[in-house]
């Protein structure tokens, strides 16, 4: 009996000892089984925003991602459905591996090239340069580059296609080429726009060297200088014509031409006008060395005679507008009276 | 059925430009031609890791667009001064037409200019069933007043709509309208420079997500000129884009500037240095995007000679993200040498060849992201053939070489025409 009480206490014992334990058992691996599902909803969260990213960016890096994640993850949720030890430890590791390949799909879904705000921001301002390049293109719309910025028009239509269609890549690599595109015609337009700039600044200068050059050449009534004046008037509506229809290197080197002709007919007669004053000084010192000469010295009485001869003929062609001439005459009387200086003893050592 | 309905783009054209040749009045003008344009992009990826003997084979080729094209443009100008132009056209694939109207009006009210441009248009793809965006009717309207103030000042209102109906609707291709407006004041000077500062508002309504709507706000600014041997070119704006979405999704501040100078040297040769600056900030509880800047350098020394220029020279580029609850971002340093061509004839061809080859060097690696060489080649080409006979081309190439082989990717992009203008 008691023997029998004996074994009954230790079954009760022992019942009580595993009734307690197994619920302790089946506790801890409940929570185990729970913490489990909450990681793969965890993951199953992580992957709704990954899609989202994947669905706005439209890559494709992030789309395969997006897709190795779900497969990861259904393999994940099959396997912790299984109910088995094993199947919940494969369920851990593949929803981990799935969780990774998300994050990934969200990493690359928000790349931030292919961010779509990125896009759109790219779209609108290439649709500005449009508007500033259409204006310049409409004054002069025979420019050759407009075939170039009809096709880029085009092109930046596809690209808000592309936009609005959610492929954001194919947009902003449309946007890219058309904003490149633009900019050259921007630039080929810059350059015509400085030439002008030139061309304008060059047309005023050389537009006041003419008129300043026109009064000199009136009052010398030289005929060299005339022919020079009226070949740079000539060159100057040249320039001025060519600026008109936008030629503008045609403009710069009729302008170049202008300037340099202008400026041959104001040295001429500004040489004719140094010349008269130069005789006048070298005539008023032949005389001064007259008085002083007397009849002494034939050599002396040479070089004055010199000087007075290169002196006439100086004068003469003074009166003849022949500058070269008058010049050489005036610079041999110089040089007598500079020698005649000399032998009198007055003059420079 | 293709080779026919290619006949009728090629042909149709042609026919309609006989029809309109009589009409080559002062105030009408024809132009019609054929065009080719192609599209695709190229991304291989294999064995991604991780999944052992299961890996999956993915080749992806894309051709977004491979279209022989018809075309034909009239512009109707009633005015002799141009005040009012209208450019109907008619644009035809194997697969797709295309209607539009363009409207441009601009007049003069006292000392006050007034504009007002106008598009409209639809897109109907009439063979075999396609994407939902492909079917389309988009209306644009921009109106601007600009009012001189004193000396080079003017100030300038600028107003603008837009509106997309789709003729089916998807996540991707949802109806909207845009409306947004600018104010401000323009300056032109003598020496043909010219500055702006804008005040704007940009507002989209998309009546089947809230969640798409957005208002956008922030200031502008431009400089082009010239200041002694060099030439400026700059822009700036800040922006503020407030999304209708929770929790501040996509909201951000943005700063972007651009510069362009180029130092003439001596009468032939020139530096010039490109600069672009892009710094976006999300909010913090925004749960995707990161905040980031983006800086881009480029270096040219060039010679110029007439119509010719060549120019080449070291480009950067550098981008960093701050890091948000994943360790792994896109920064970069881009290194690359460019080299450019161009020959600006504004009479018979305009034409630019740029190639730039460099590597991207990437501050994390992983299997799905790995440093790569790529190239990028660009061309442009214009050629006016025989009286009104023209050619034009632009060309886009992209090849990235990766260190990972699998991730190597290749972009095309040409659209061609040859156009008659009558």
């Amino acid at each position: 009996m008691k023997k029998t009480i004996l074994t009954y206490l230790l079954f009760v014992c022992l019942l009580t000892l595993v009734g307690t334990s197994v619920p302790a058992q089946t506790g801890q691996m409940g929570s185990q089984i729970s913490k489990l599902r909450m990681e793969l909803e965890r993951t199953d969260q992580i992957i709704e925003r990954a899609r989202e990213a994947v669905r706005v960016s439209q890559s494709p890096v992030a789309r395969i991602s997006l897709e190795k994640a779900l497969q990861l993850q259904n393999l994940a949720w099959e396997n912790f459905r299984t109910g088995t030890t094993e199947g919940y430890k494969a369920a851990l590791l593949l929803t981990r591996q799935a969780r990774e390949q998300a994050q990934n799909a969200m990493s690359y879904g928000r790349v931030t090239e292919q961010n779509t705000d990125l896009v759109l921001r790219r779209l609108e301002k290439v649709d500005d340069m449009v508007d500033r390049l259409k204006e310049s293109l409409q004054e002069d719309s025979d420019r050759n580059f407009q075939g170039v910025y009809d096709a880029a028009r085009n092109n930046l239509d596809k690209a808000w296609e592309f936009y609005r269609s959610g492929q954001y890549r194919p947009a902003l690599k449309l946007a890219n080429q058309v904003e490149r595109a633009l900019r050259k015609i921007w630039q080929a337009a810059n350059r015509n726009q400085r030439q002008a700039e030139n061309v304008y600044r060059q047309l005023e200068r050389v537009g006041e060297l003419v008129e300043s050059v026109r009064v000199s050449v009136v009052e010398c009534s030289s005929d060299p200088a005339l022919r020079s004046f009226r070949e740079a008037e000539k060159s100057y509506q040249t320039g001025e014509d060519a600026a008109a229809k936008e030629n503008y290197v045609a403009a710069a080197k009729a302008l170049e031409r202008a300037r340099r002709l202008a400026l041959e007919a104001k040295k001429e007669c500004t040489s004719l006008d140094d010349l008269e004053n130069r005789y006048q000084r070298l005539k008023g010192q032949a005389d001064g060395l007259r008085e002083r000469l007397g009849n002494r010295n034939s050599n002396a009485q040479r070089l004055l005679k010199q000087a007075y001869e290169q002196l006439e003929k100086a004068a003469g062609h003074i009166g003849g507008r022949e500058v070269n001439r008058a010049a050489a005459a005036l610079k041999a009387a110089e040089l007598s009276l500079n020698q005649l200086k000399q032998l009198l003893g007055g003059g420079r050592k | 059925m293709r080779l026919s309905s290619i006949r009728v783009a090629v042909l149709a054209p042609l026919l309609a430009g006989g029809c309109f040749n009589a009409t080559k009045a002062g105030t009408l003008d024809l132009r019609a031609g054929i065009g080719y344009d192609f599209i695709s992009q190229e991304f291989f990826l294999d064995s991604i890791t991780r999944s052992g003997t299961d890996s999956l084979d993915f080749a992806l080729k894309t051709d977004y667009v491979d279209d022989l094209k018809g075309r034909v443009e009239l512009t109707y100008s009633p005015f002799s001064d141009r005040r009012l132009e209208l450019r109907p056209s008619y644009e035809q694939t194997a697969d797709f037409l295309r209607l539009r109207l363009l409207n441009d009006f601009r007049t003069v009210l006292g000392t006050a200019r007034f504009d007002l441009h106008s598009e409209l248009e639809w897109k109907n793809r009439y063979r075999d069933a396609g994407d939902a965006s492909e079917d389309y009717l988009y209306g644009y309207i921009k109106s601007g007043f600009a009012l001189p103030v004193t000396g080079p000042l003017t100030t300038q209102i600028q107003i603008t709509g837009e509106a997309v109906d789709f003729d089916s609707t998807t996540g991707f291709s949802y109806d909207h309208f845009r409306l947004g407006g600018k104010v401000g004041l323009t300056a032109a000077f003598e020496d043909f420079s010219g500055a702006d500062f804008n005040l704007f508002a940009l507002a989209r309504r998309v009546p089947d997500s809230t969640a798409l709507d957005y208002l956008v706000g922030g200031a502008e600014a431009a400089f082009f000129g010239f200041w002694g041997p060099v030439e400026l070119d700059l822009s700036s704006r800040f922006e503020r884009k407030d999304y209708n979405r929770e929790p501040y999704q996509d909201d951000h501040y943005r700063l972007e500037f651009s510069g362009r100078d180029k130092l003439h040297l001596g009468r032939d040769f020139f530096f010039r240095q490109d600069t672009e600056l892009d710094l976006t900030f999300y909010s913090s509880s925004d749960p995707v995007n990161r905040n980031y800047g983006r800086v881009g350098f480029a270096f040219l020394g060039g010679y110029e000679r007439g119509v010719l220029s060549i120019s080449l020279g070291p480009e950067f580029e550098y981008l960093y993200e701050v890091e948000k609850d994943f360790p792994e971002g896109e920064d970069y340093w881009e290194t690359g040498a460019r080299i450019e061509l161009d020959l600006l004839s504004a009479a018979h061809f305009f034409g630019s060849v740029d190639n730039v080859i460099g590597y991207r060097d990437l501050k994390y690696d992983n299997a799905l992201q790995s440093n790569f060489t790529f190239e990028r080649l660009n061309l442009i080409g214009d050629l006016r053939i025989w009286q009104g006979l023209s050619v034009s081309a632009l060309f886009s190439a992209e090849w990235e070489w990766h260190e990972n082989q699998t991730e190597n990717a290749a972009l095309f992009l040409l659209s061609s025409n040859l156009t008659y203008a009558f």
